[in-house]
């Protein structure tokens, strides 16, 4: 873990030392997806949850930023909420009940439309949202990415974490020593969806809009994916979303499919990768 | 009214299709997404008689290497890995293309129960009801007792003497071998991007999930696809 | 002869067979004792080819490890599973007509006439036993694996499967695992293989494992 934690300060350090607005621009872009692929990938490693659906509290959580702030809360509580209900159908499940409703979510978030001042904004276009900067948006999520990084590796540690654990081994074992599975799995989400939403407040804070292009499914896919790419450590998917910005930025200009040509070839081998990755582990 | 269903029964086969690859193939085949768009973009590429023909052996192929990669792998992992294929097929459409476009086909029209209906759209929805029976007809064959036991529980059919992976390498391939011949068929009526299988793949899924609620082996919950996806294109006319 | 050759099976970095190896001629009766967890129902999957498994198998002298659970059926190897298996959403008379007759099963039991068109998943646990039973008895195999074919039977329909089994090996090799009826199935078996925590403790005649089979079961 400390290991880790040494690989993700040097990353977050480098831009700050090389102080290039266009390296920063870029960090920025990957520290915030590392915070939206690390809140998945605690969710799998340590609930055992296999979600394609973290591009919904990610993404409302911006859209609610945009339209109001208030609604932040009712943003997340309502990820929750969803979260829950897709796992009523069992682990297996959840994957592709999850996966569709993301894809439904993003269909219907082109006709998320507000009506200001006798006109209607929103739709294909988006919401707007004043930018807080470059430099403090990175410092912003930066230390937001360390917070959640520092915070998992605590509660791994708490009696809480053994519990999640307990869970994601064994439900039936873990509700016979008197552990409420549900209660755990609830708790899990919410740690899960909470993390999501701030990724997707810095987001927007950085950008400064926010379209129905969250919703896509290259960012249904990203946390999966760049959890994939680069081991089975908790600093894999911070490492993988510098991966794919890195190589999706490098090659925008050339061929723009890369990023996906990827996706899918970490799609097509995730079971040999995942097994792979295990068996490395030990 | 009659091209709404028309476009029930092309959903409803849609449908029909992702249940038998989820209960036999155990998989949710999102494959199938890419694999009716390889199928349009190859009767844009080729004269209509030959895209037919290699549309149903383009996908048939596309079956056989999704079904071979996602064996003996749990229904979450194959369902990612049939994903990945069709994000593949997806992106490199869109590499070889580099462009979408809307094609019209000039046709004829003629009334029909009232309602003006163009001939292409007759002579496409009529090929996909001839799919539709064909596909429904697979359960029916003498292999559908077999497959109906598969559906069930294949490893008690295994273990009596069903080659249930033979059975499903074939139900992927043919499946998807229908699903690139209707991207086909549909071909002139749609507008041609490479994204363009999704809406039809998710609105299927969803109509598969209302009618697998029905639960049970054999040929009732492909039948209930039929009344699920009249109602959805129903409400969505009622909508618009 | 049916022969399991040094059969090993490692779950999550937990053994659940070591090295186990037994066989049985056609017309004889191997008896599979054993308490909770000891490997025994995992050791008929391994046969049957259901679950990946180190170690060989052998049918008749020609080595069927490599063959699918479909494939030695046909060679003549039938299991009728524990936890009263059935096909829940298909009917009686097609859940026993995939491996055969259903009239050839009315003659073992009759009482599944009355059932024919009965959804599977909708009997009791005596009438499911029966299924599984009759679909396997029907498919007229070389060698019969029995999985606890006394779960869910009333003491009468006990005695007629007991009965059933001696008369079955008149024609077939039978393996039989079980808790109930140990001493009727233990006094006709020809040979008796005892697992301990997925080892075998015992192998070889039934009449060298009375002692050993009275201390730890009867």
């Amino acid at each position: 873990m400390k290991k880790d934690f040494a690989i993700i300060l040097a990353l977050l350090l480098l831009p700050l030392l090389l102080r290039s607005s266009f390296i920063v621009s870029v960090a920025t872009m990957a520290v915030v997806y590392s915070i939206l692929s690390l809140s998945w990938f605690f969710m799998e490693k340590e609930a055992g949850w296999t979600s394609l659906v973290h591009s919904i509290p990610f993404g409302i959580a911006a859209y609610a930023l945009a339209i109001n702030p208030v609604l932040i809360i009712p943003a997340f509580l309502l990820s929750l909420l969803l979260f829950t209900a897709l796992s009523l159908s069992g682990r297996e499940k959840f994957v592709f009940t999850s996966f569709i409703t993301a894809i439904v979510f993003w269909y219907f978030s082109h006709y998320i439309t507000l009506s200001v001042n006798g006109g209607v904004v929103g739709g294909e276009e988006g919401f707007s949202f004043l930018s807080i900067g470059l430099w403090e948006s990175y410092l912003l999520s930066s230390s937001m990415l360390l917070l959640f990084f520092t915070s998992f590796a605590l509660i791994r540690k708490s009696g809480l974490g053994l519990k999640i654990e307990a869970v994601r081994d064994d439900e039936f074992a873990a509700r016979s020593i008197g552990i409420n599975a549900f209660k755990i799995r609830i708790v899990s989400f919410a740690i899960s969806v909470f993390t999501a939403t701030v990724a997707g407040v810095c987001y927007l804070l950085y950008f400064g809009h926010v379209s129905p292009e969250i919703f896509s499914v290259e960012i249904v896919l990203l946390p999966f994916v760049a959890s994939l790419i680069a081991g089975n450590r908790w600093a894999s998917p911070i490492i993988g979303s510098y991966i794919i910005v890195v190589v999706s930025r490098a090659f925008s200009g050339i061929l723009p499919e890369t990023h996906l040509l990827i996706y899918a070839a970490v799609l097509m081998l995730s079971p040999k990768l995942k097994r792979w990755w295990g068996a490395s582990a030990y | 009214m009659i091209s709404a269903l028309l476009t029930a029964i092309f959903l409803s086969f849609f449908a029909s299709a992702v249940i038998l690859n989820y209960k036999i193939g155990r998989l949710l085949n999102l494959s199938f997404a890419s694999i009716f768009t390889l199928g349009a973009y190859i009767y844009f590429s080729f004269n209509p008689t030959s895209a037919l023909l290699l549309a149903l052996i383009f996908g048939g192929i596309m079956g056989a290497i999704v079904s071979a990669a996602t064996r003996k792998l749990s229904v979450a992992e194959a369902t990612i890995i049939s994903l990945g294929f069709s994000i593949a097929i997806e992106e490199s459409l869109r590499f070889l293309y580099r462009t979408s476009y809307y094609q019209v086909m000039e046709t004829n029209y003629v009334e029909l129960f009232g309602e003006v209906v163009s001939i292409h759209e007759m002579l496409n929805g009529a090929m996909i009801v001839l799919l539709f029976l064909a596909f429904a007809a697979i359960p029916l064959s003498r292999r559908g007792f077999e497959l109906k036991f598969v559906e069930d529980d294949w490893e008690l059919a295994e273990m009596y003497g069903v080659d249930t992976s033979r059975i499903r390498f074939l139900t992927i391939s043919i499946s998807s071998s229908f699903i690139c011949l209707s991207g086909a068929v549909l071909a002139p009526t749609q507008s041609l991007f490479p994204s363009m299988g999704w809406s039809s793949m998710v609105i299927a899924v969803i109509i598969a999930a209302i009618a697998a609620l029905a639960g049970n082996a054999g040929l009732r919950k492909y039948g209930l696809t039929i009344p699920i996806a009249i109602a959805y294109t129903a409400v969505l006319r009622w909508l618009l | 002869m049916l022969r399991a050759d040094r059969v090993r099976v490692e779950l999550n970095g937990r053994m659940i067979l070591k090295d186990v190896t037994c066989y049985l001629e056609r017309r004889e009766i191997m008896l599979i004792a054993g308490p909770n967890g000891s490997g025994k129902s995992t050791l008929l999957k391994c046969i049957m080819g259901l679950m990946e498994s180190k170690g060989r198998v052998f049918l008749d002298n020609v080595e069927i490890t490599h063959l699918k659970p479909s494939e030695r059926f046909k060679m003549g190897i039938t299991l009728a599973p524990e936890r009263l298996r059935v096909a829940k959403n298909l009917t009686v008379e097609e859940n026993v007509s995939i491996s055969g007759d259903f009239q050839e099963a009315l003659e073992i039991f009759p009482e599944l006439g009355p059932l024919a068109k009965k959804k599977a998943g909708k009997l009791s646990g005596g009438e499911r036993q029966m299924v599984v039973l009759a679909r396997a008895l029907i498919s007229k195999p070389k060698y019969l694996l029995l999985d606890e074919p006394f779960q869910g039977l009333h003491k009468d329909l006990r005695v007629r499967v007991v009965n059933m089994i001696y008369n079955l090996s008149k024609k077939c090799g039978v393996v039989v695992v079980t808790h109930d009826e140990l001493d009727e199935i233990f006094l006709m078996s020809d040979k008796t293989c005892i697992l301990v925590g997925g080892e075998v403790l015992y192998f070889g005649d039934s009449e060298g494992a009375e002692q050993l089979m009275r201390e730890m079961f009867m």
